[in-house]
């Protein structure tokens, strides 16, 4: 029987989880449209490639949502999907060396339809153009001091003050000691500190 | 007098003057310090910023992409335990098999003496072979050129000493140098704009 997509968005993860279990699509969907915009956001902040990023998000969901069945409640979620989704960045750069890449769109797109194509879909906040511009411009500079950070910090620092995960949360998924998270997590935001120094003068 | 604390903030002092549970003391200490009044101003800007950041999403379509890829299956079903079925051929072995063993028995019990007796003939030859061959070992070694030699230098307990904790701190290095070729580099990430 079909679930109606609006029935699920009051479910917690696991409630879904276990209807996707069961295989039902639309539950497939709602952890797909739950988690896309974090995973993306994620996986794009540490490979800087729009592209890649796209590919990796793709990866991701393919293997979590085709390992559904093995999945434990017991645990979090949300943390297996991150973790998937970190190890699939951290793996993406242990392979190759990136460029940096704007927000505005690909720098290798040389007509309006593919700088359209390839700039990033930013969730909006009811911002009038101009704020729009200027919060375009210190995010693109937040971002370029964040792609600046190694890559243990920079997946750290975003789990922690962008996604909001705990310390502890983000040790696990990320296989790493508490205190290493601790030490990464204050290095990413003492380097920070230095790197953001000229947008707060501005600001 | 109050003695004021000498040491700035830690990371710890940092995220708990964020979350607003900074003890008393260090408090104290942001109120006297310029240096770390100067450092949680600057690092609450960071933390700032960084939640500015914008939620950032994939092409549309995405879902679909992903569902062309992705099989959706019925629940794996649970595992039932099974024994096999029992047809004649099964039976007949499982029977032949039972009526061999109570057939062991039985021998075992008329022919008693003759069962001993094979017994300590066999772990009689079993004896003489191995000490036969532990006394050939023996004179083996004590033929040896060097043999004499040996022993002399492991005459003397001092000697003997010296040379045993010579041969552990040779088997603990090699155990040491066997670790750490067997144990897995902690592989750091290699950084992306190298």
């Amino acid at each position: 029987m079909a679930i109606r997509p609006d029935a699920l968005r009051e479910q917690t993860d696991q409630e879904i989880v276990a209807l996707a279990k069961e295989g039902s699509p639309e539950a497939y969907r709602e952890l797909i449209r739950r988690y896309e915009r974090p995973v993306f956001s994620l996986i794009f902040r540490m490979v800087r490639n729009r592209e890649q990023a796209e590919d990796l998000s793709q990866e991701t969901f393919i293997k979590v949502l085709n390992a559904i069945q093995s999945y434990r409640p017991e645990y979090k979620f949300s943390s297996w999907v991150f973790k998937i989704a970190n190890n699939a960045a951290i793996d993406f750069l242990r392979k190759r060396e990136l460029d940096t890449r704007s927000l505005d769109g690909s720098p290798h797109a040389d007509t309006p339809e593919l700088i359209e194509a390839t700039a990033l879909q930013i969730g909006g906040r009811g911002e009038s153009q101009l704020d729009e511009v200027a919060n375009r411009e210190l995010g693109g500079m937040i971002e370029g001091a964040i792609g600046q950070l190694r890559p243990e910090y920079r997946s750290c620092i975003l789990l922690r003050h962008v996604d909001g995960r705990s310390y502890e949360e983000i040790a696990e998924m990320l296989n790493l000691p508490l205190g290493t998270v601790k030490t990464y997590i204050h290095r990413a935001r003492n380097e920070l500190r230095i790197l953001l120094k000229d947008v707060r003068d501005d600001a | 007098m109050t003695p004021w604390p000498t040491n700035h903030f830690t990371a710890d002092d940092l995220d708990s003057f964020h979350t607003e549970a900074l003890s008393s003391e260090m408090q104290l200490h942001l109120e006297t310090c310029d240096d770390c009044r100067h450092l949680v101003v600057l690092d609450r800007q960071v933390l700032a910023m960084m939640n500015r950041l914008p939620s950032l999403g994939p092409r549309d379509g995405f879902a679909d992409r992903v569902m062309a890829r992705v099989a959706i299956g019925s629940p794996a079903p649970v595992p039932v335990l099974s024994y096999p079925r029992l047809t004649r051929r099964r039976i007949a072995a499982l029977a032949s098999l039972a009526a061999g063993m109570v057939a062991s028995v039985a021998w075992s019990s008329v022919n008693r003496a003759l069962l001993e007796g094979w017994l300590d003939r066999t772990s009689a030859t079993l004896w003489n072979l191995g000490t036969s061959r532990w006394q050939q070992g023996l004179s083996l070694l004590a033929a040896q050129p060097w043999y004499d030699s040996v022993r002399e230098v492991s005459g003397e307990p001092v000697r003997l000493a010296a040379i045993a904790a010579a041969m552990i701190g040779l088997y603990a290095t090699g155990l040491f140098a066997l670790r750490r070729l067997v144990s897995p580099t902690s592989g750091s990430v290699s950084d992306a704009r190298a």
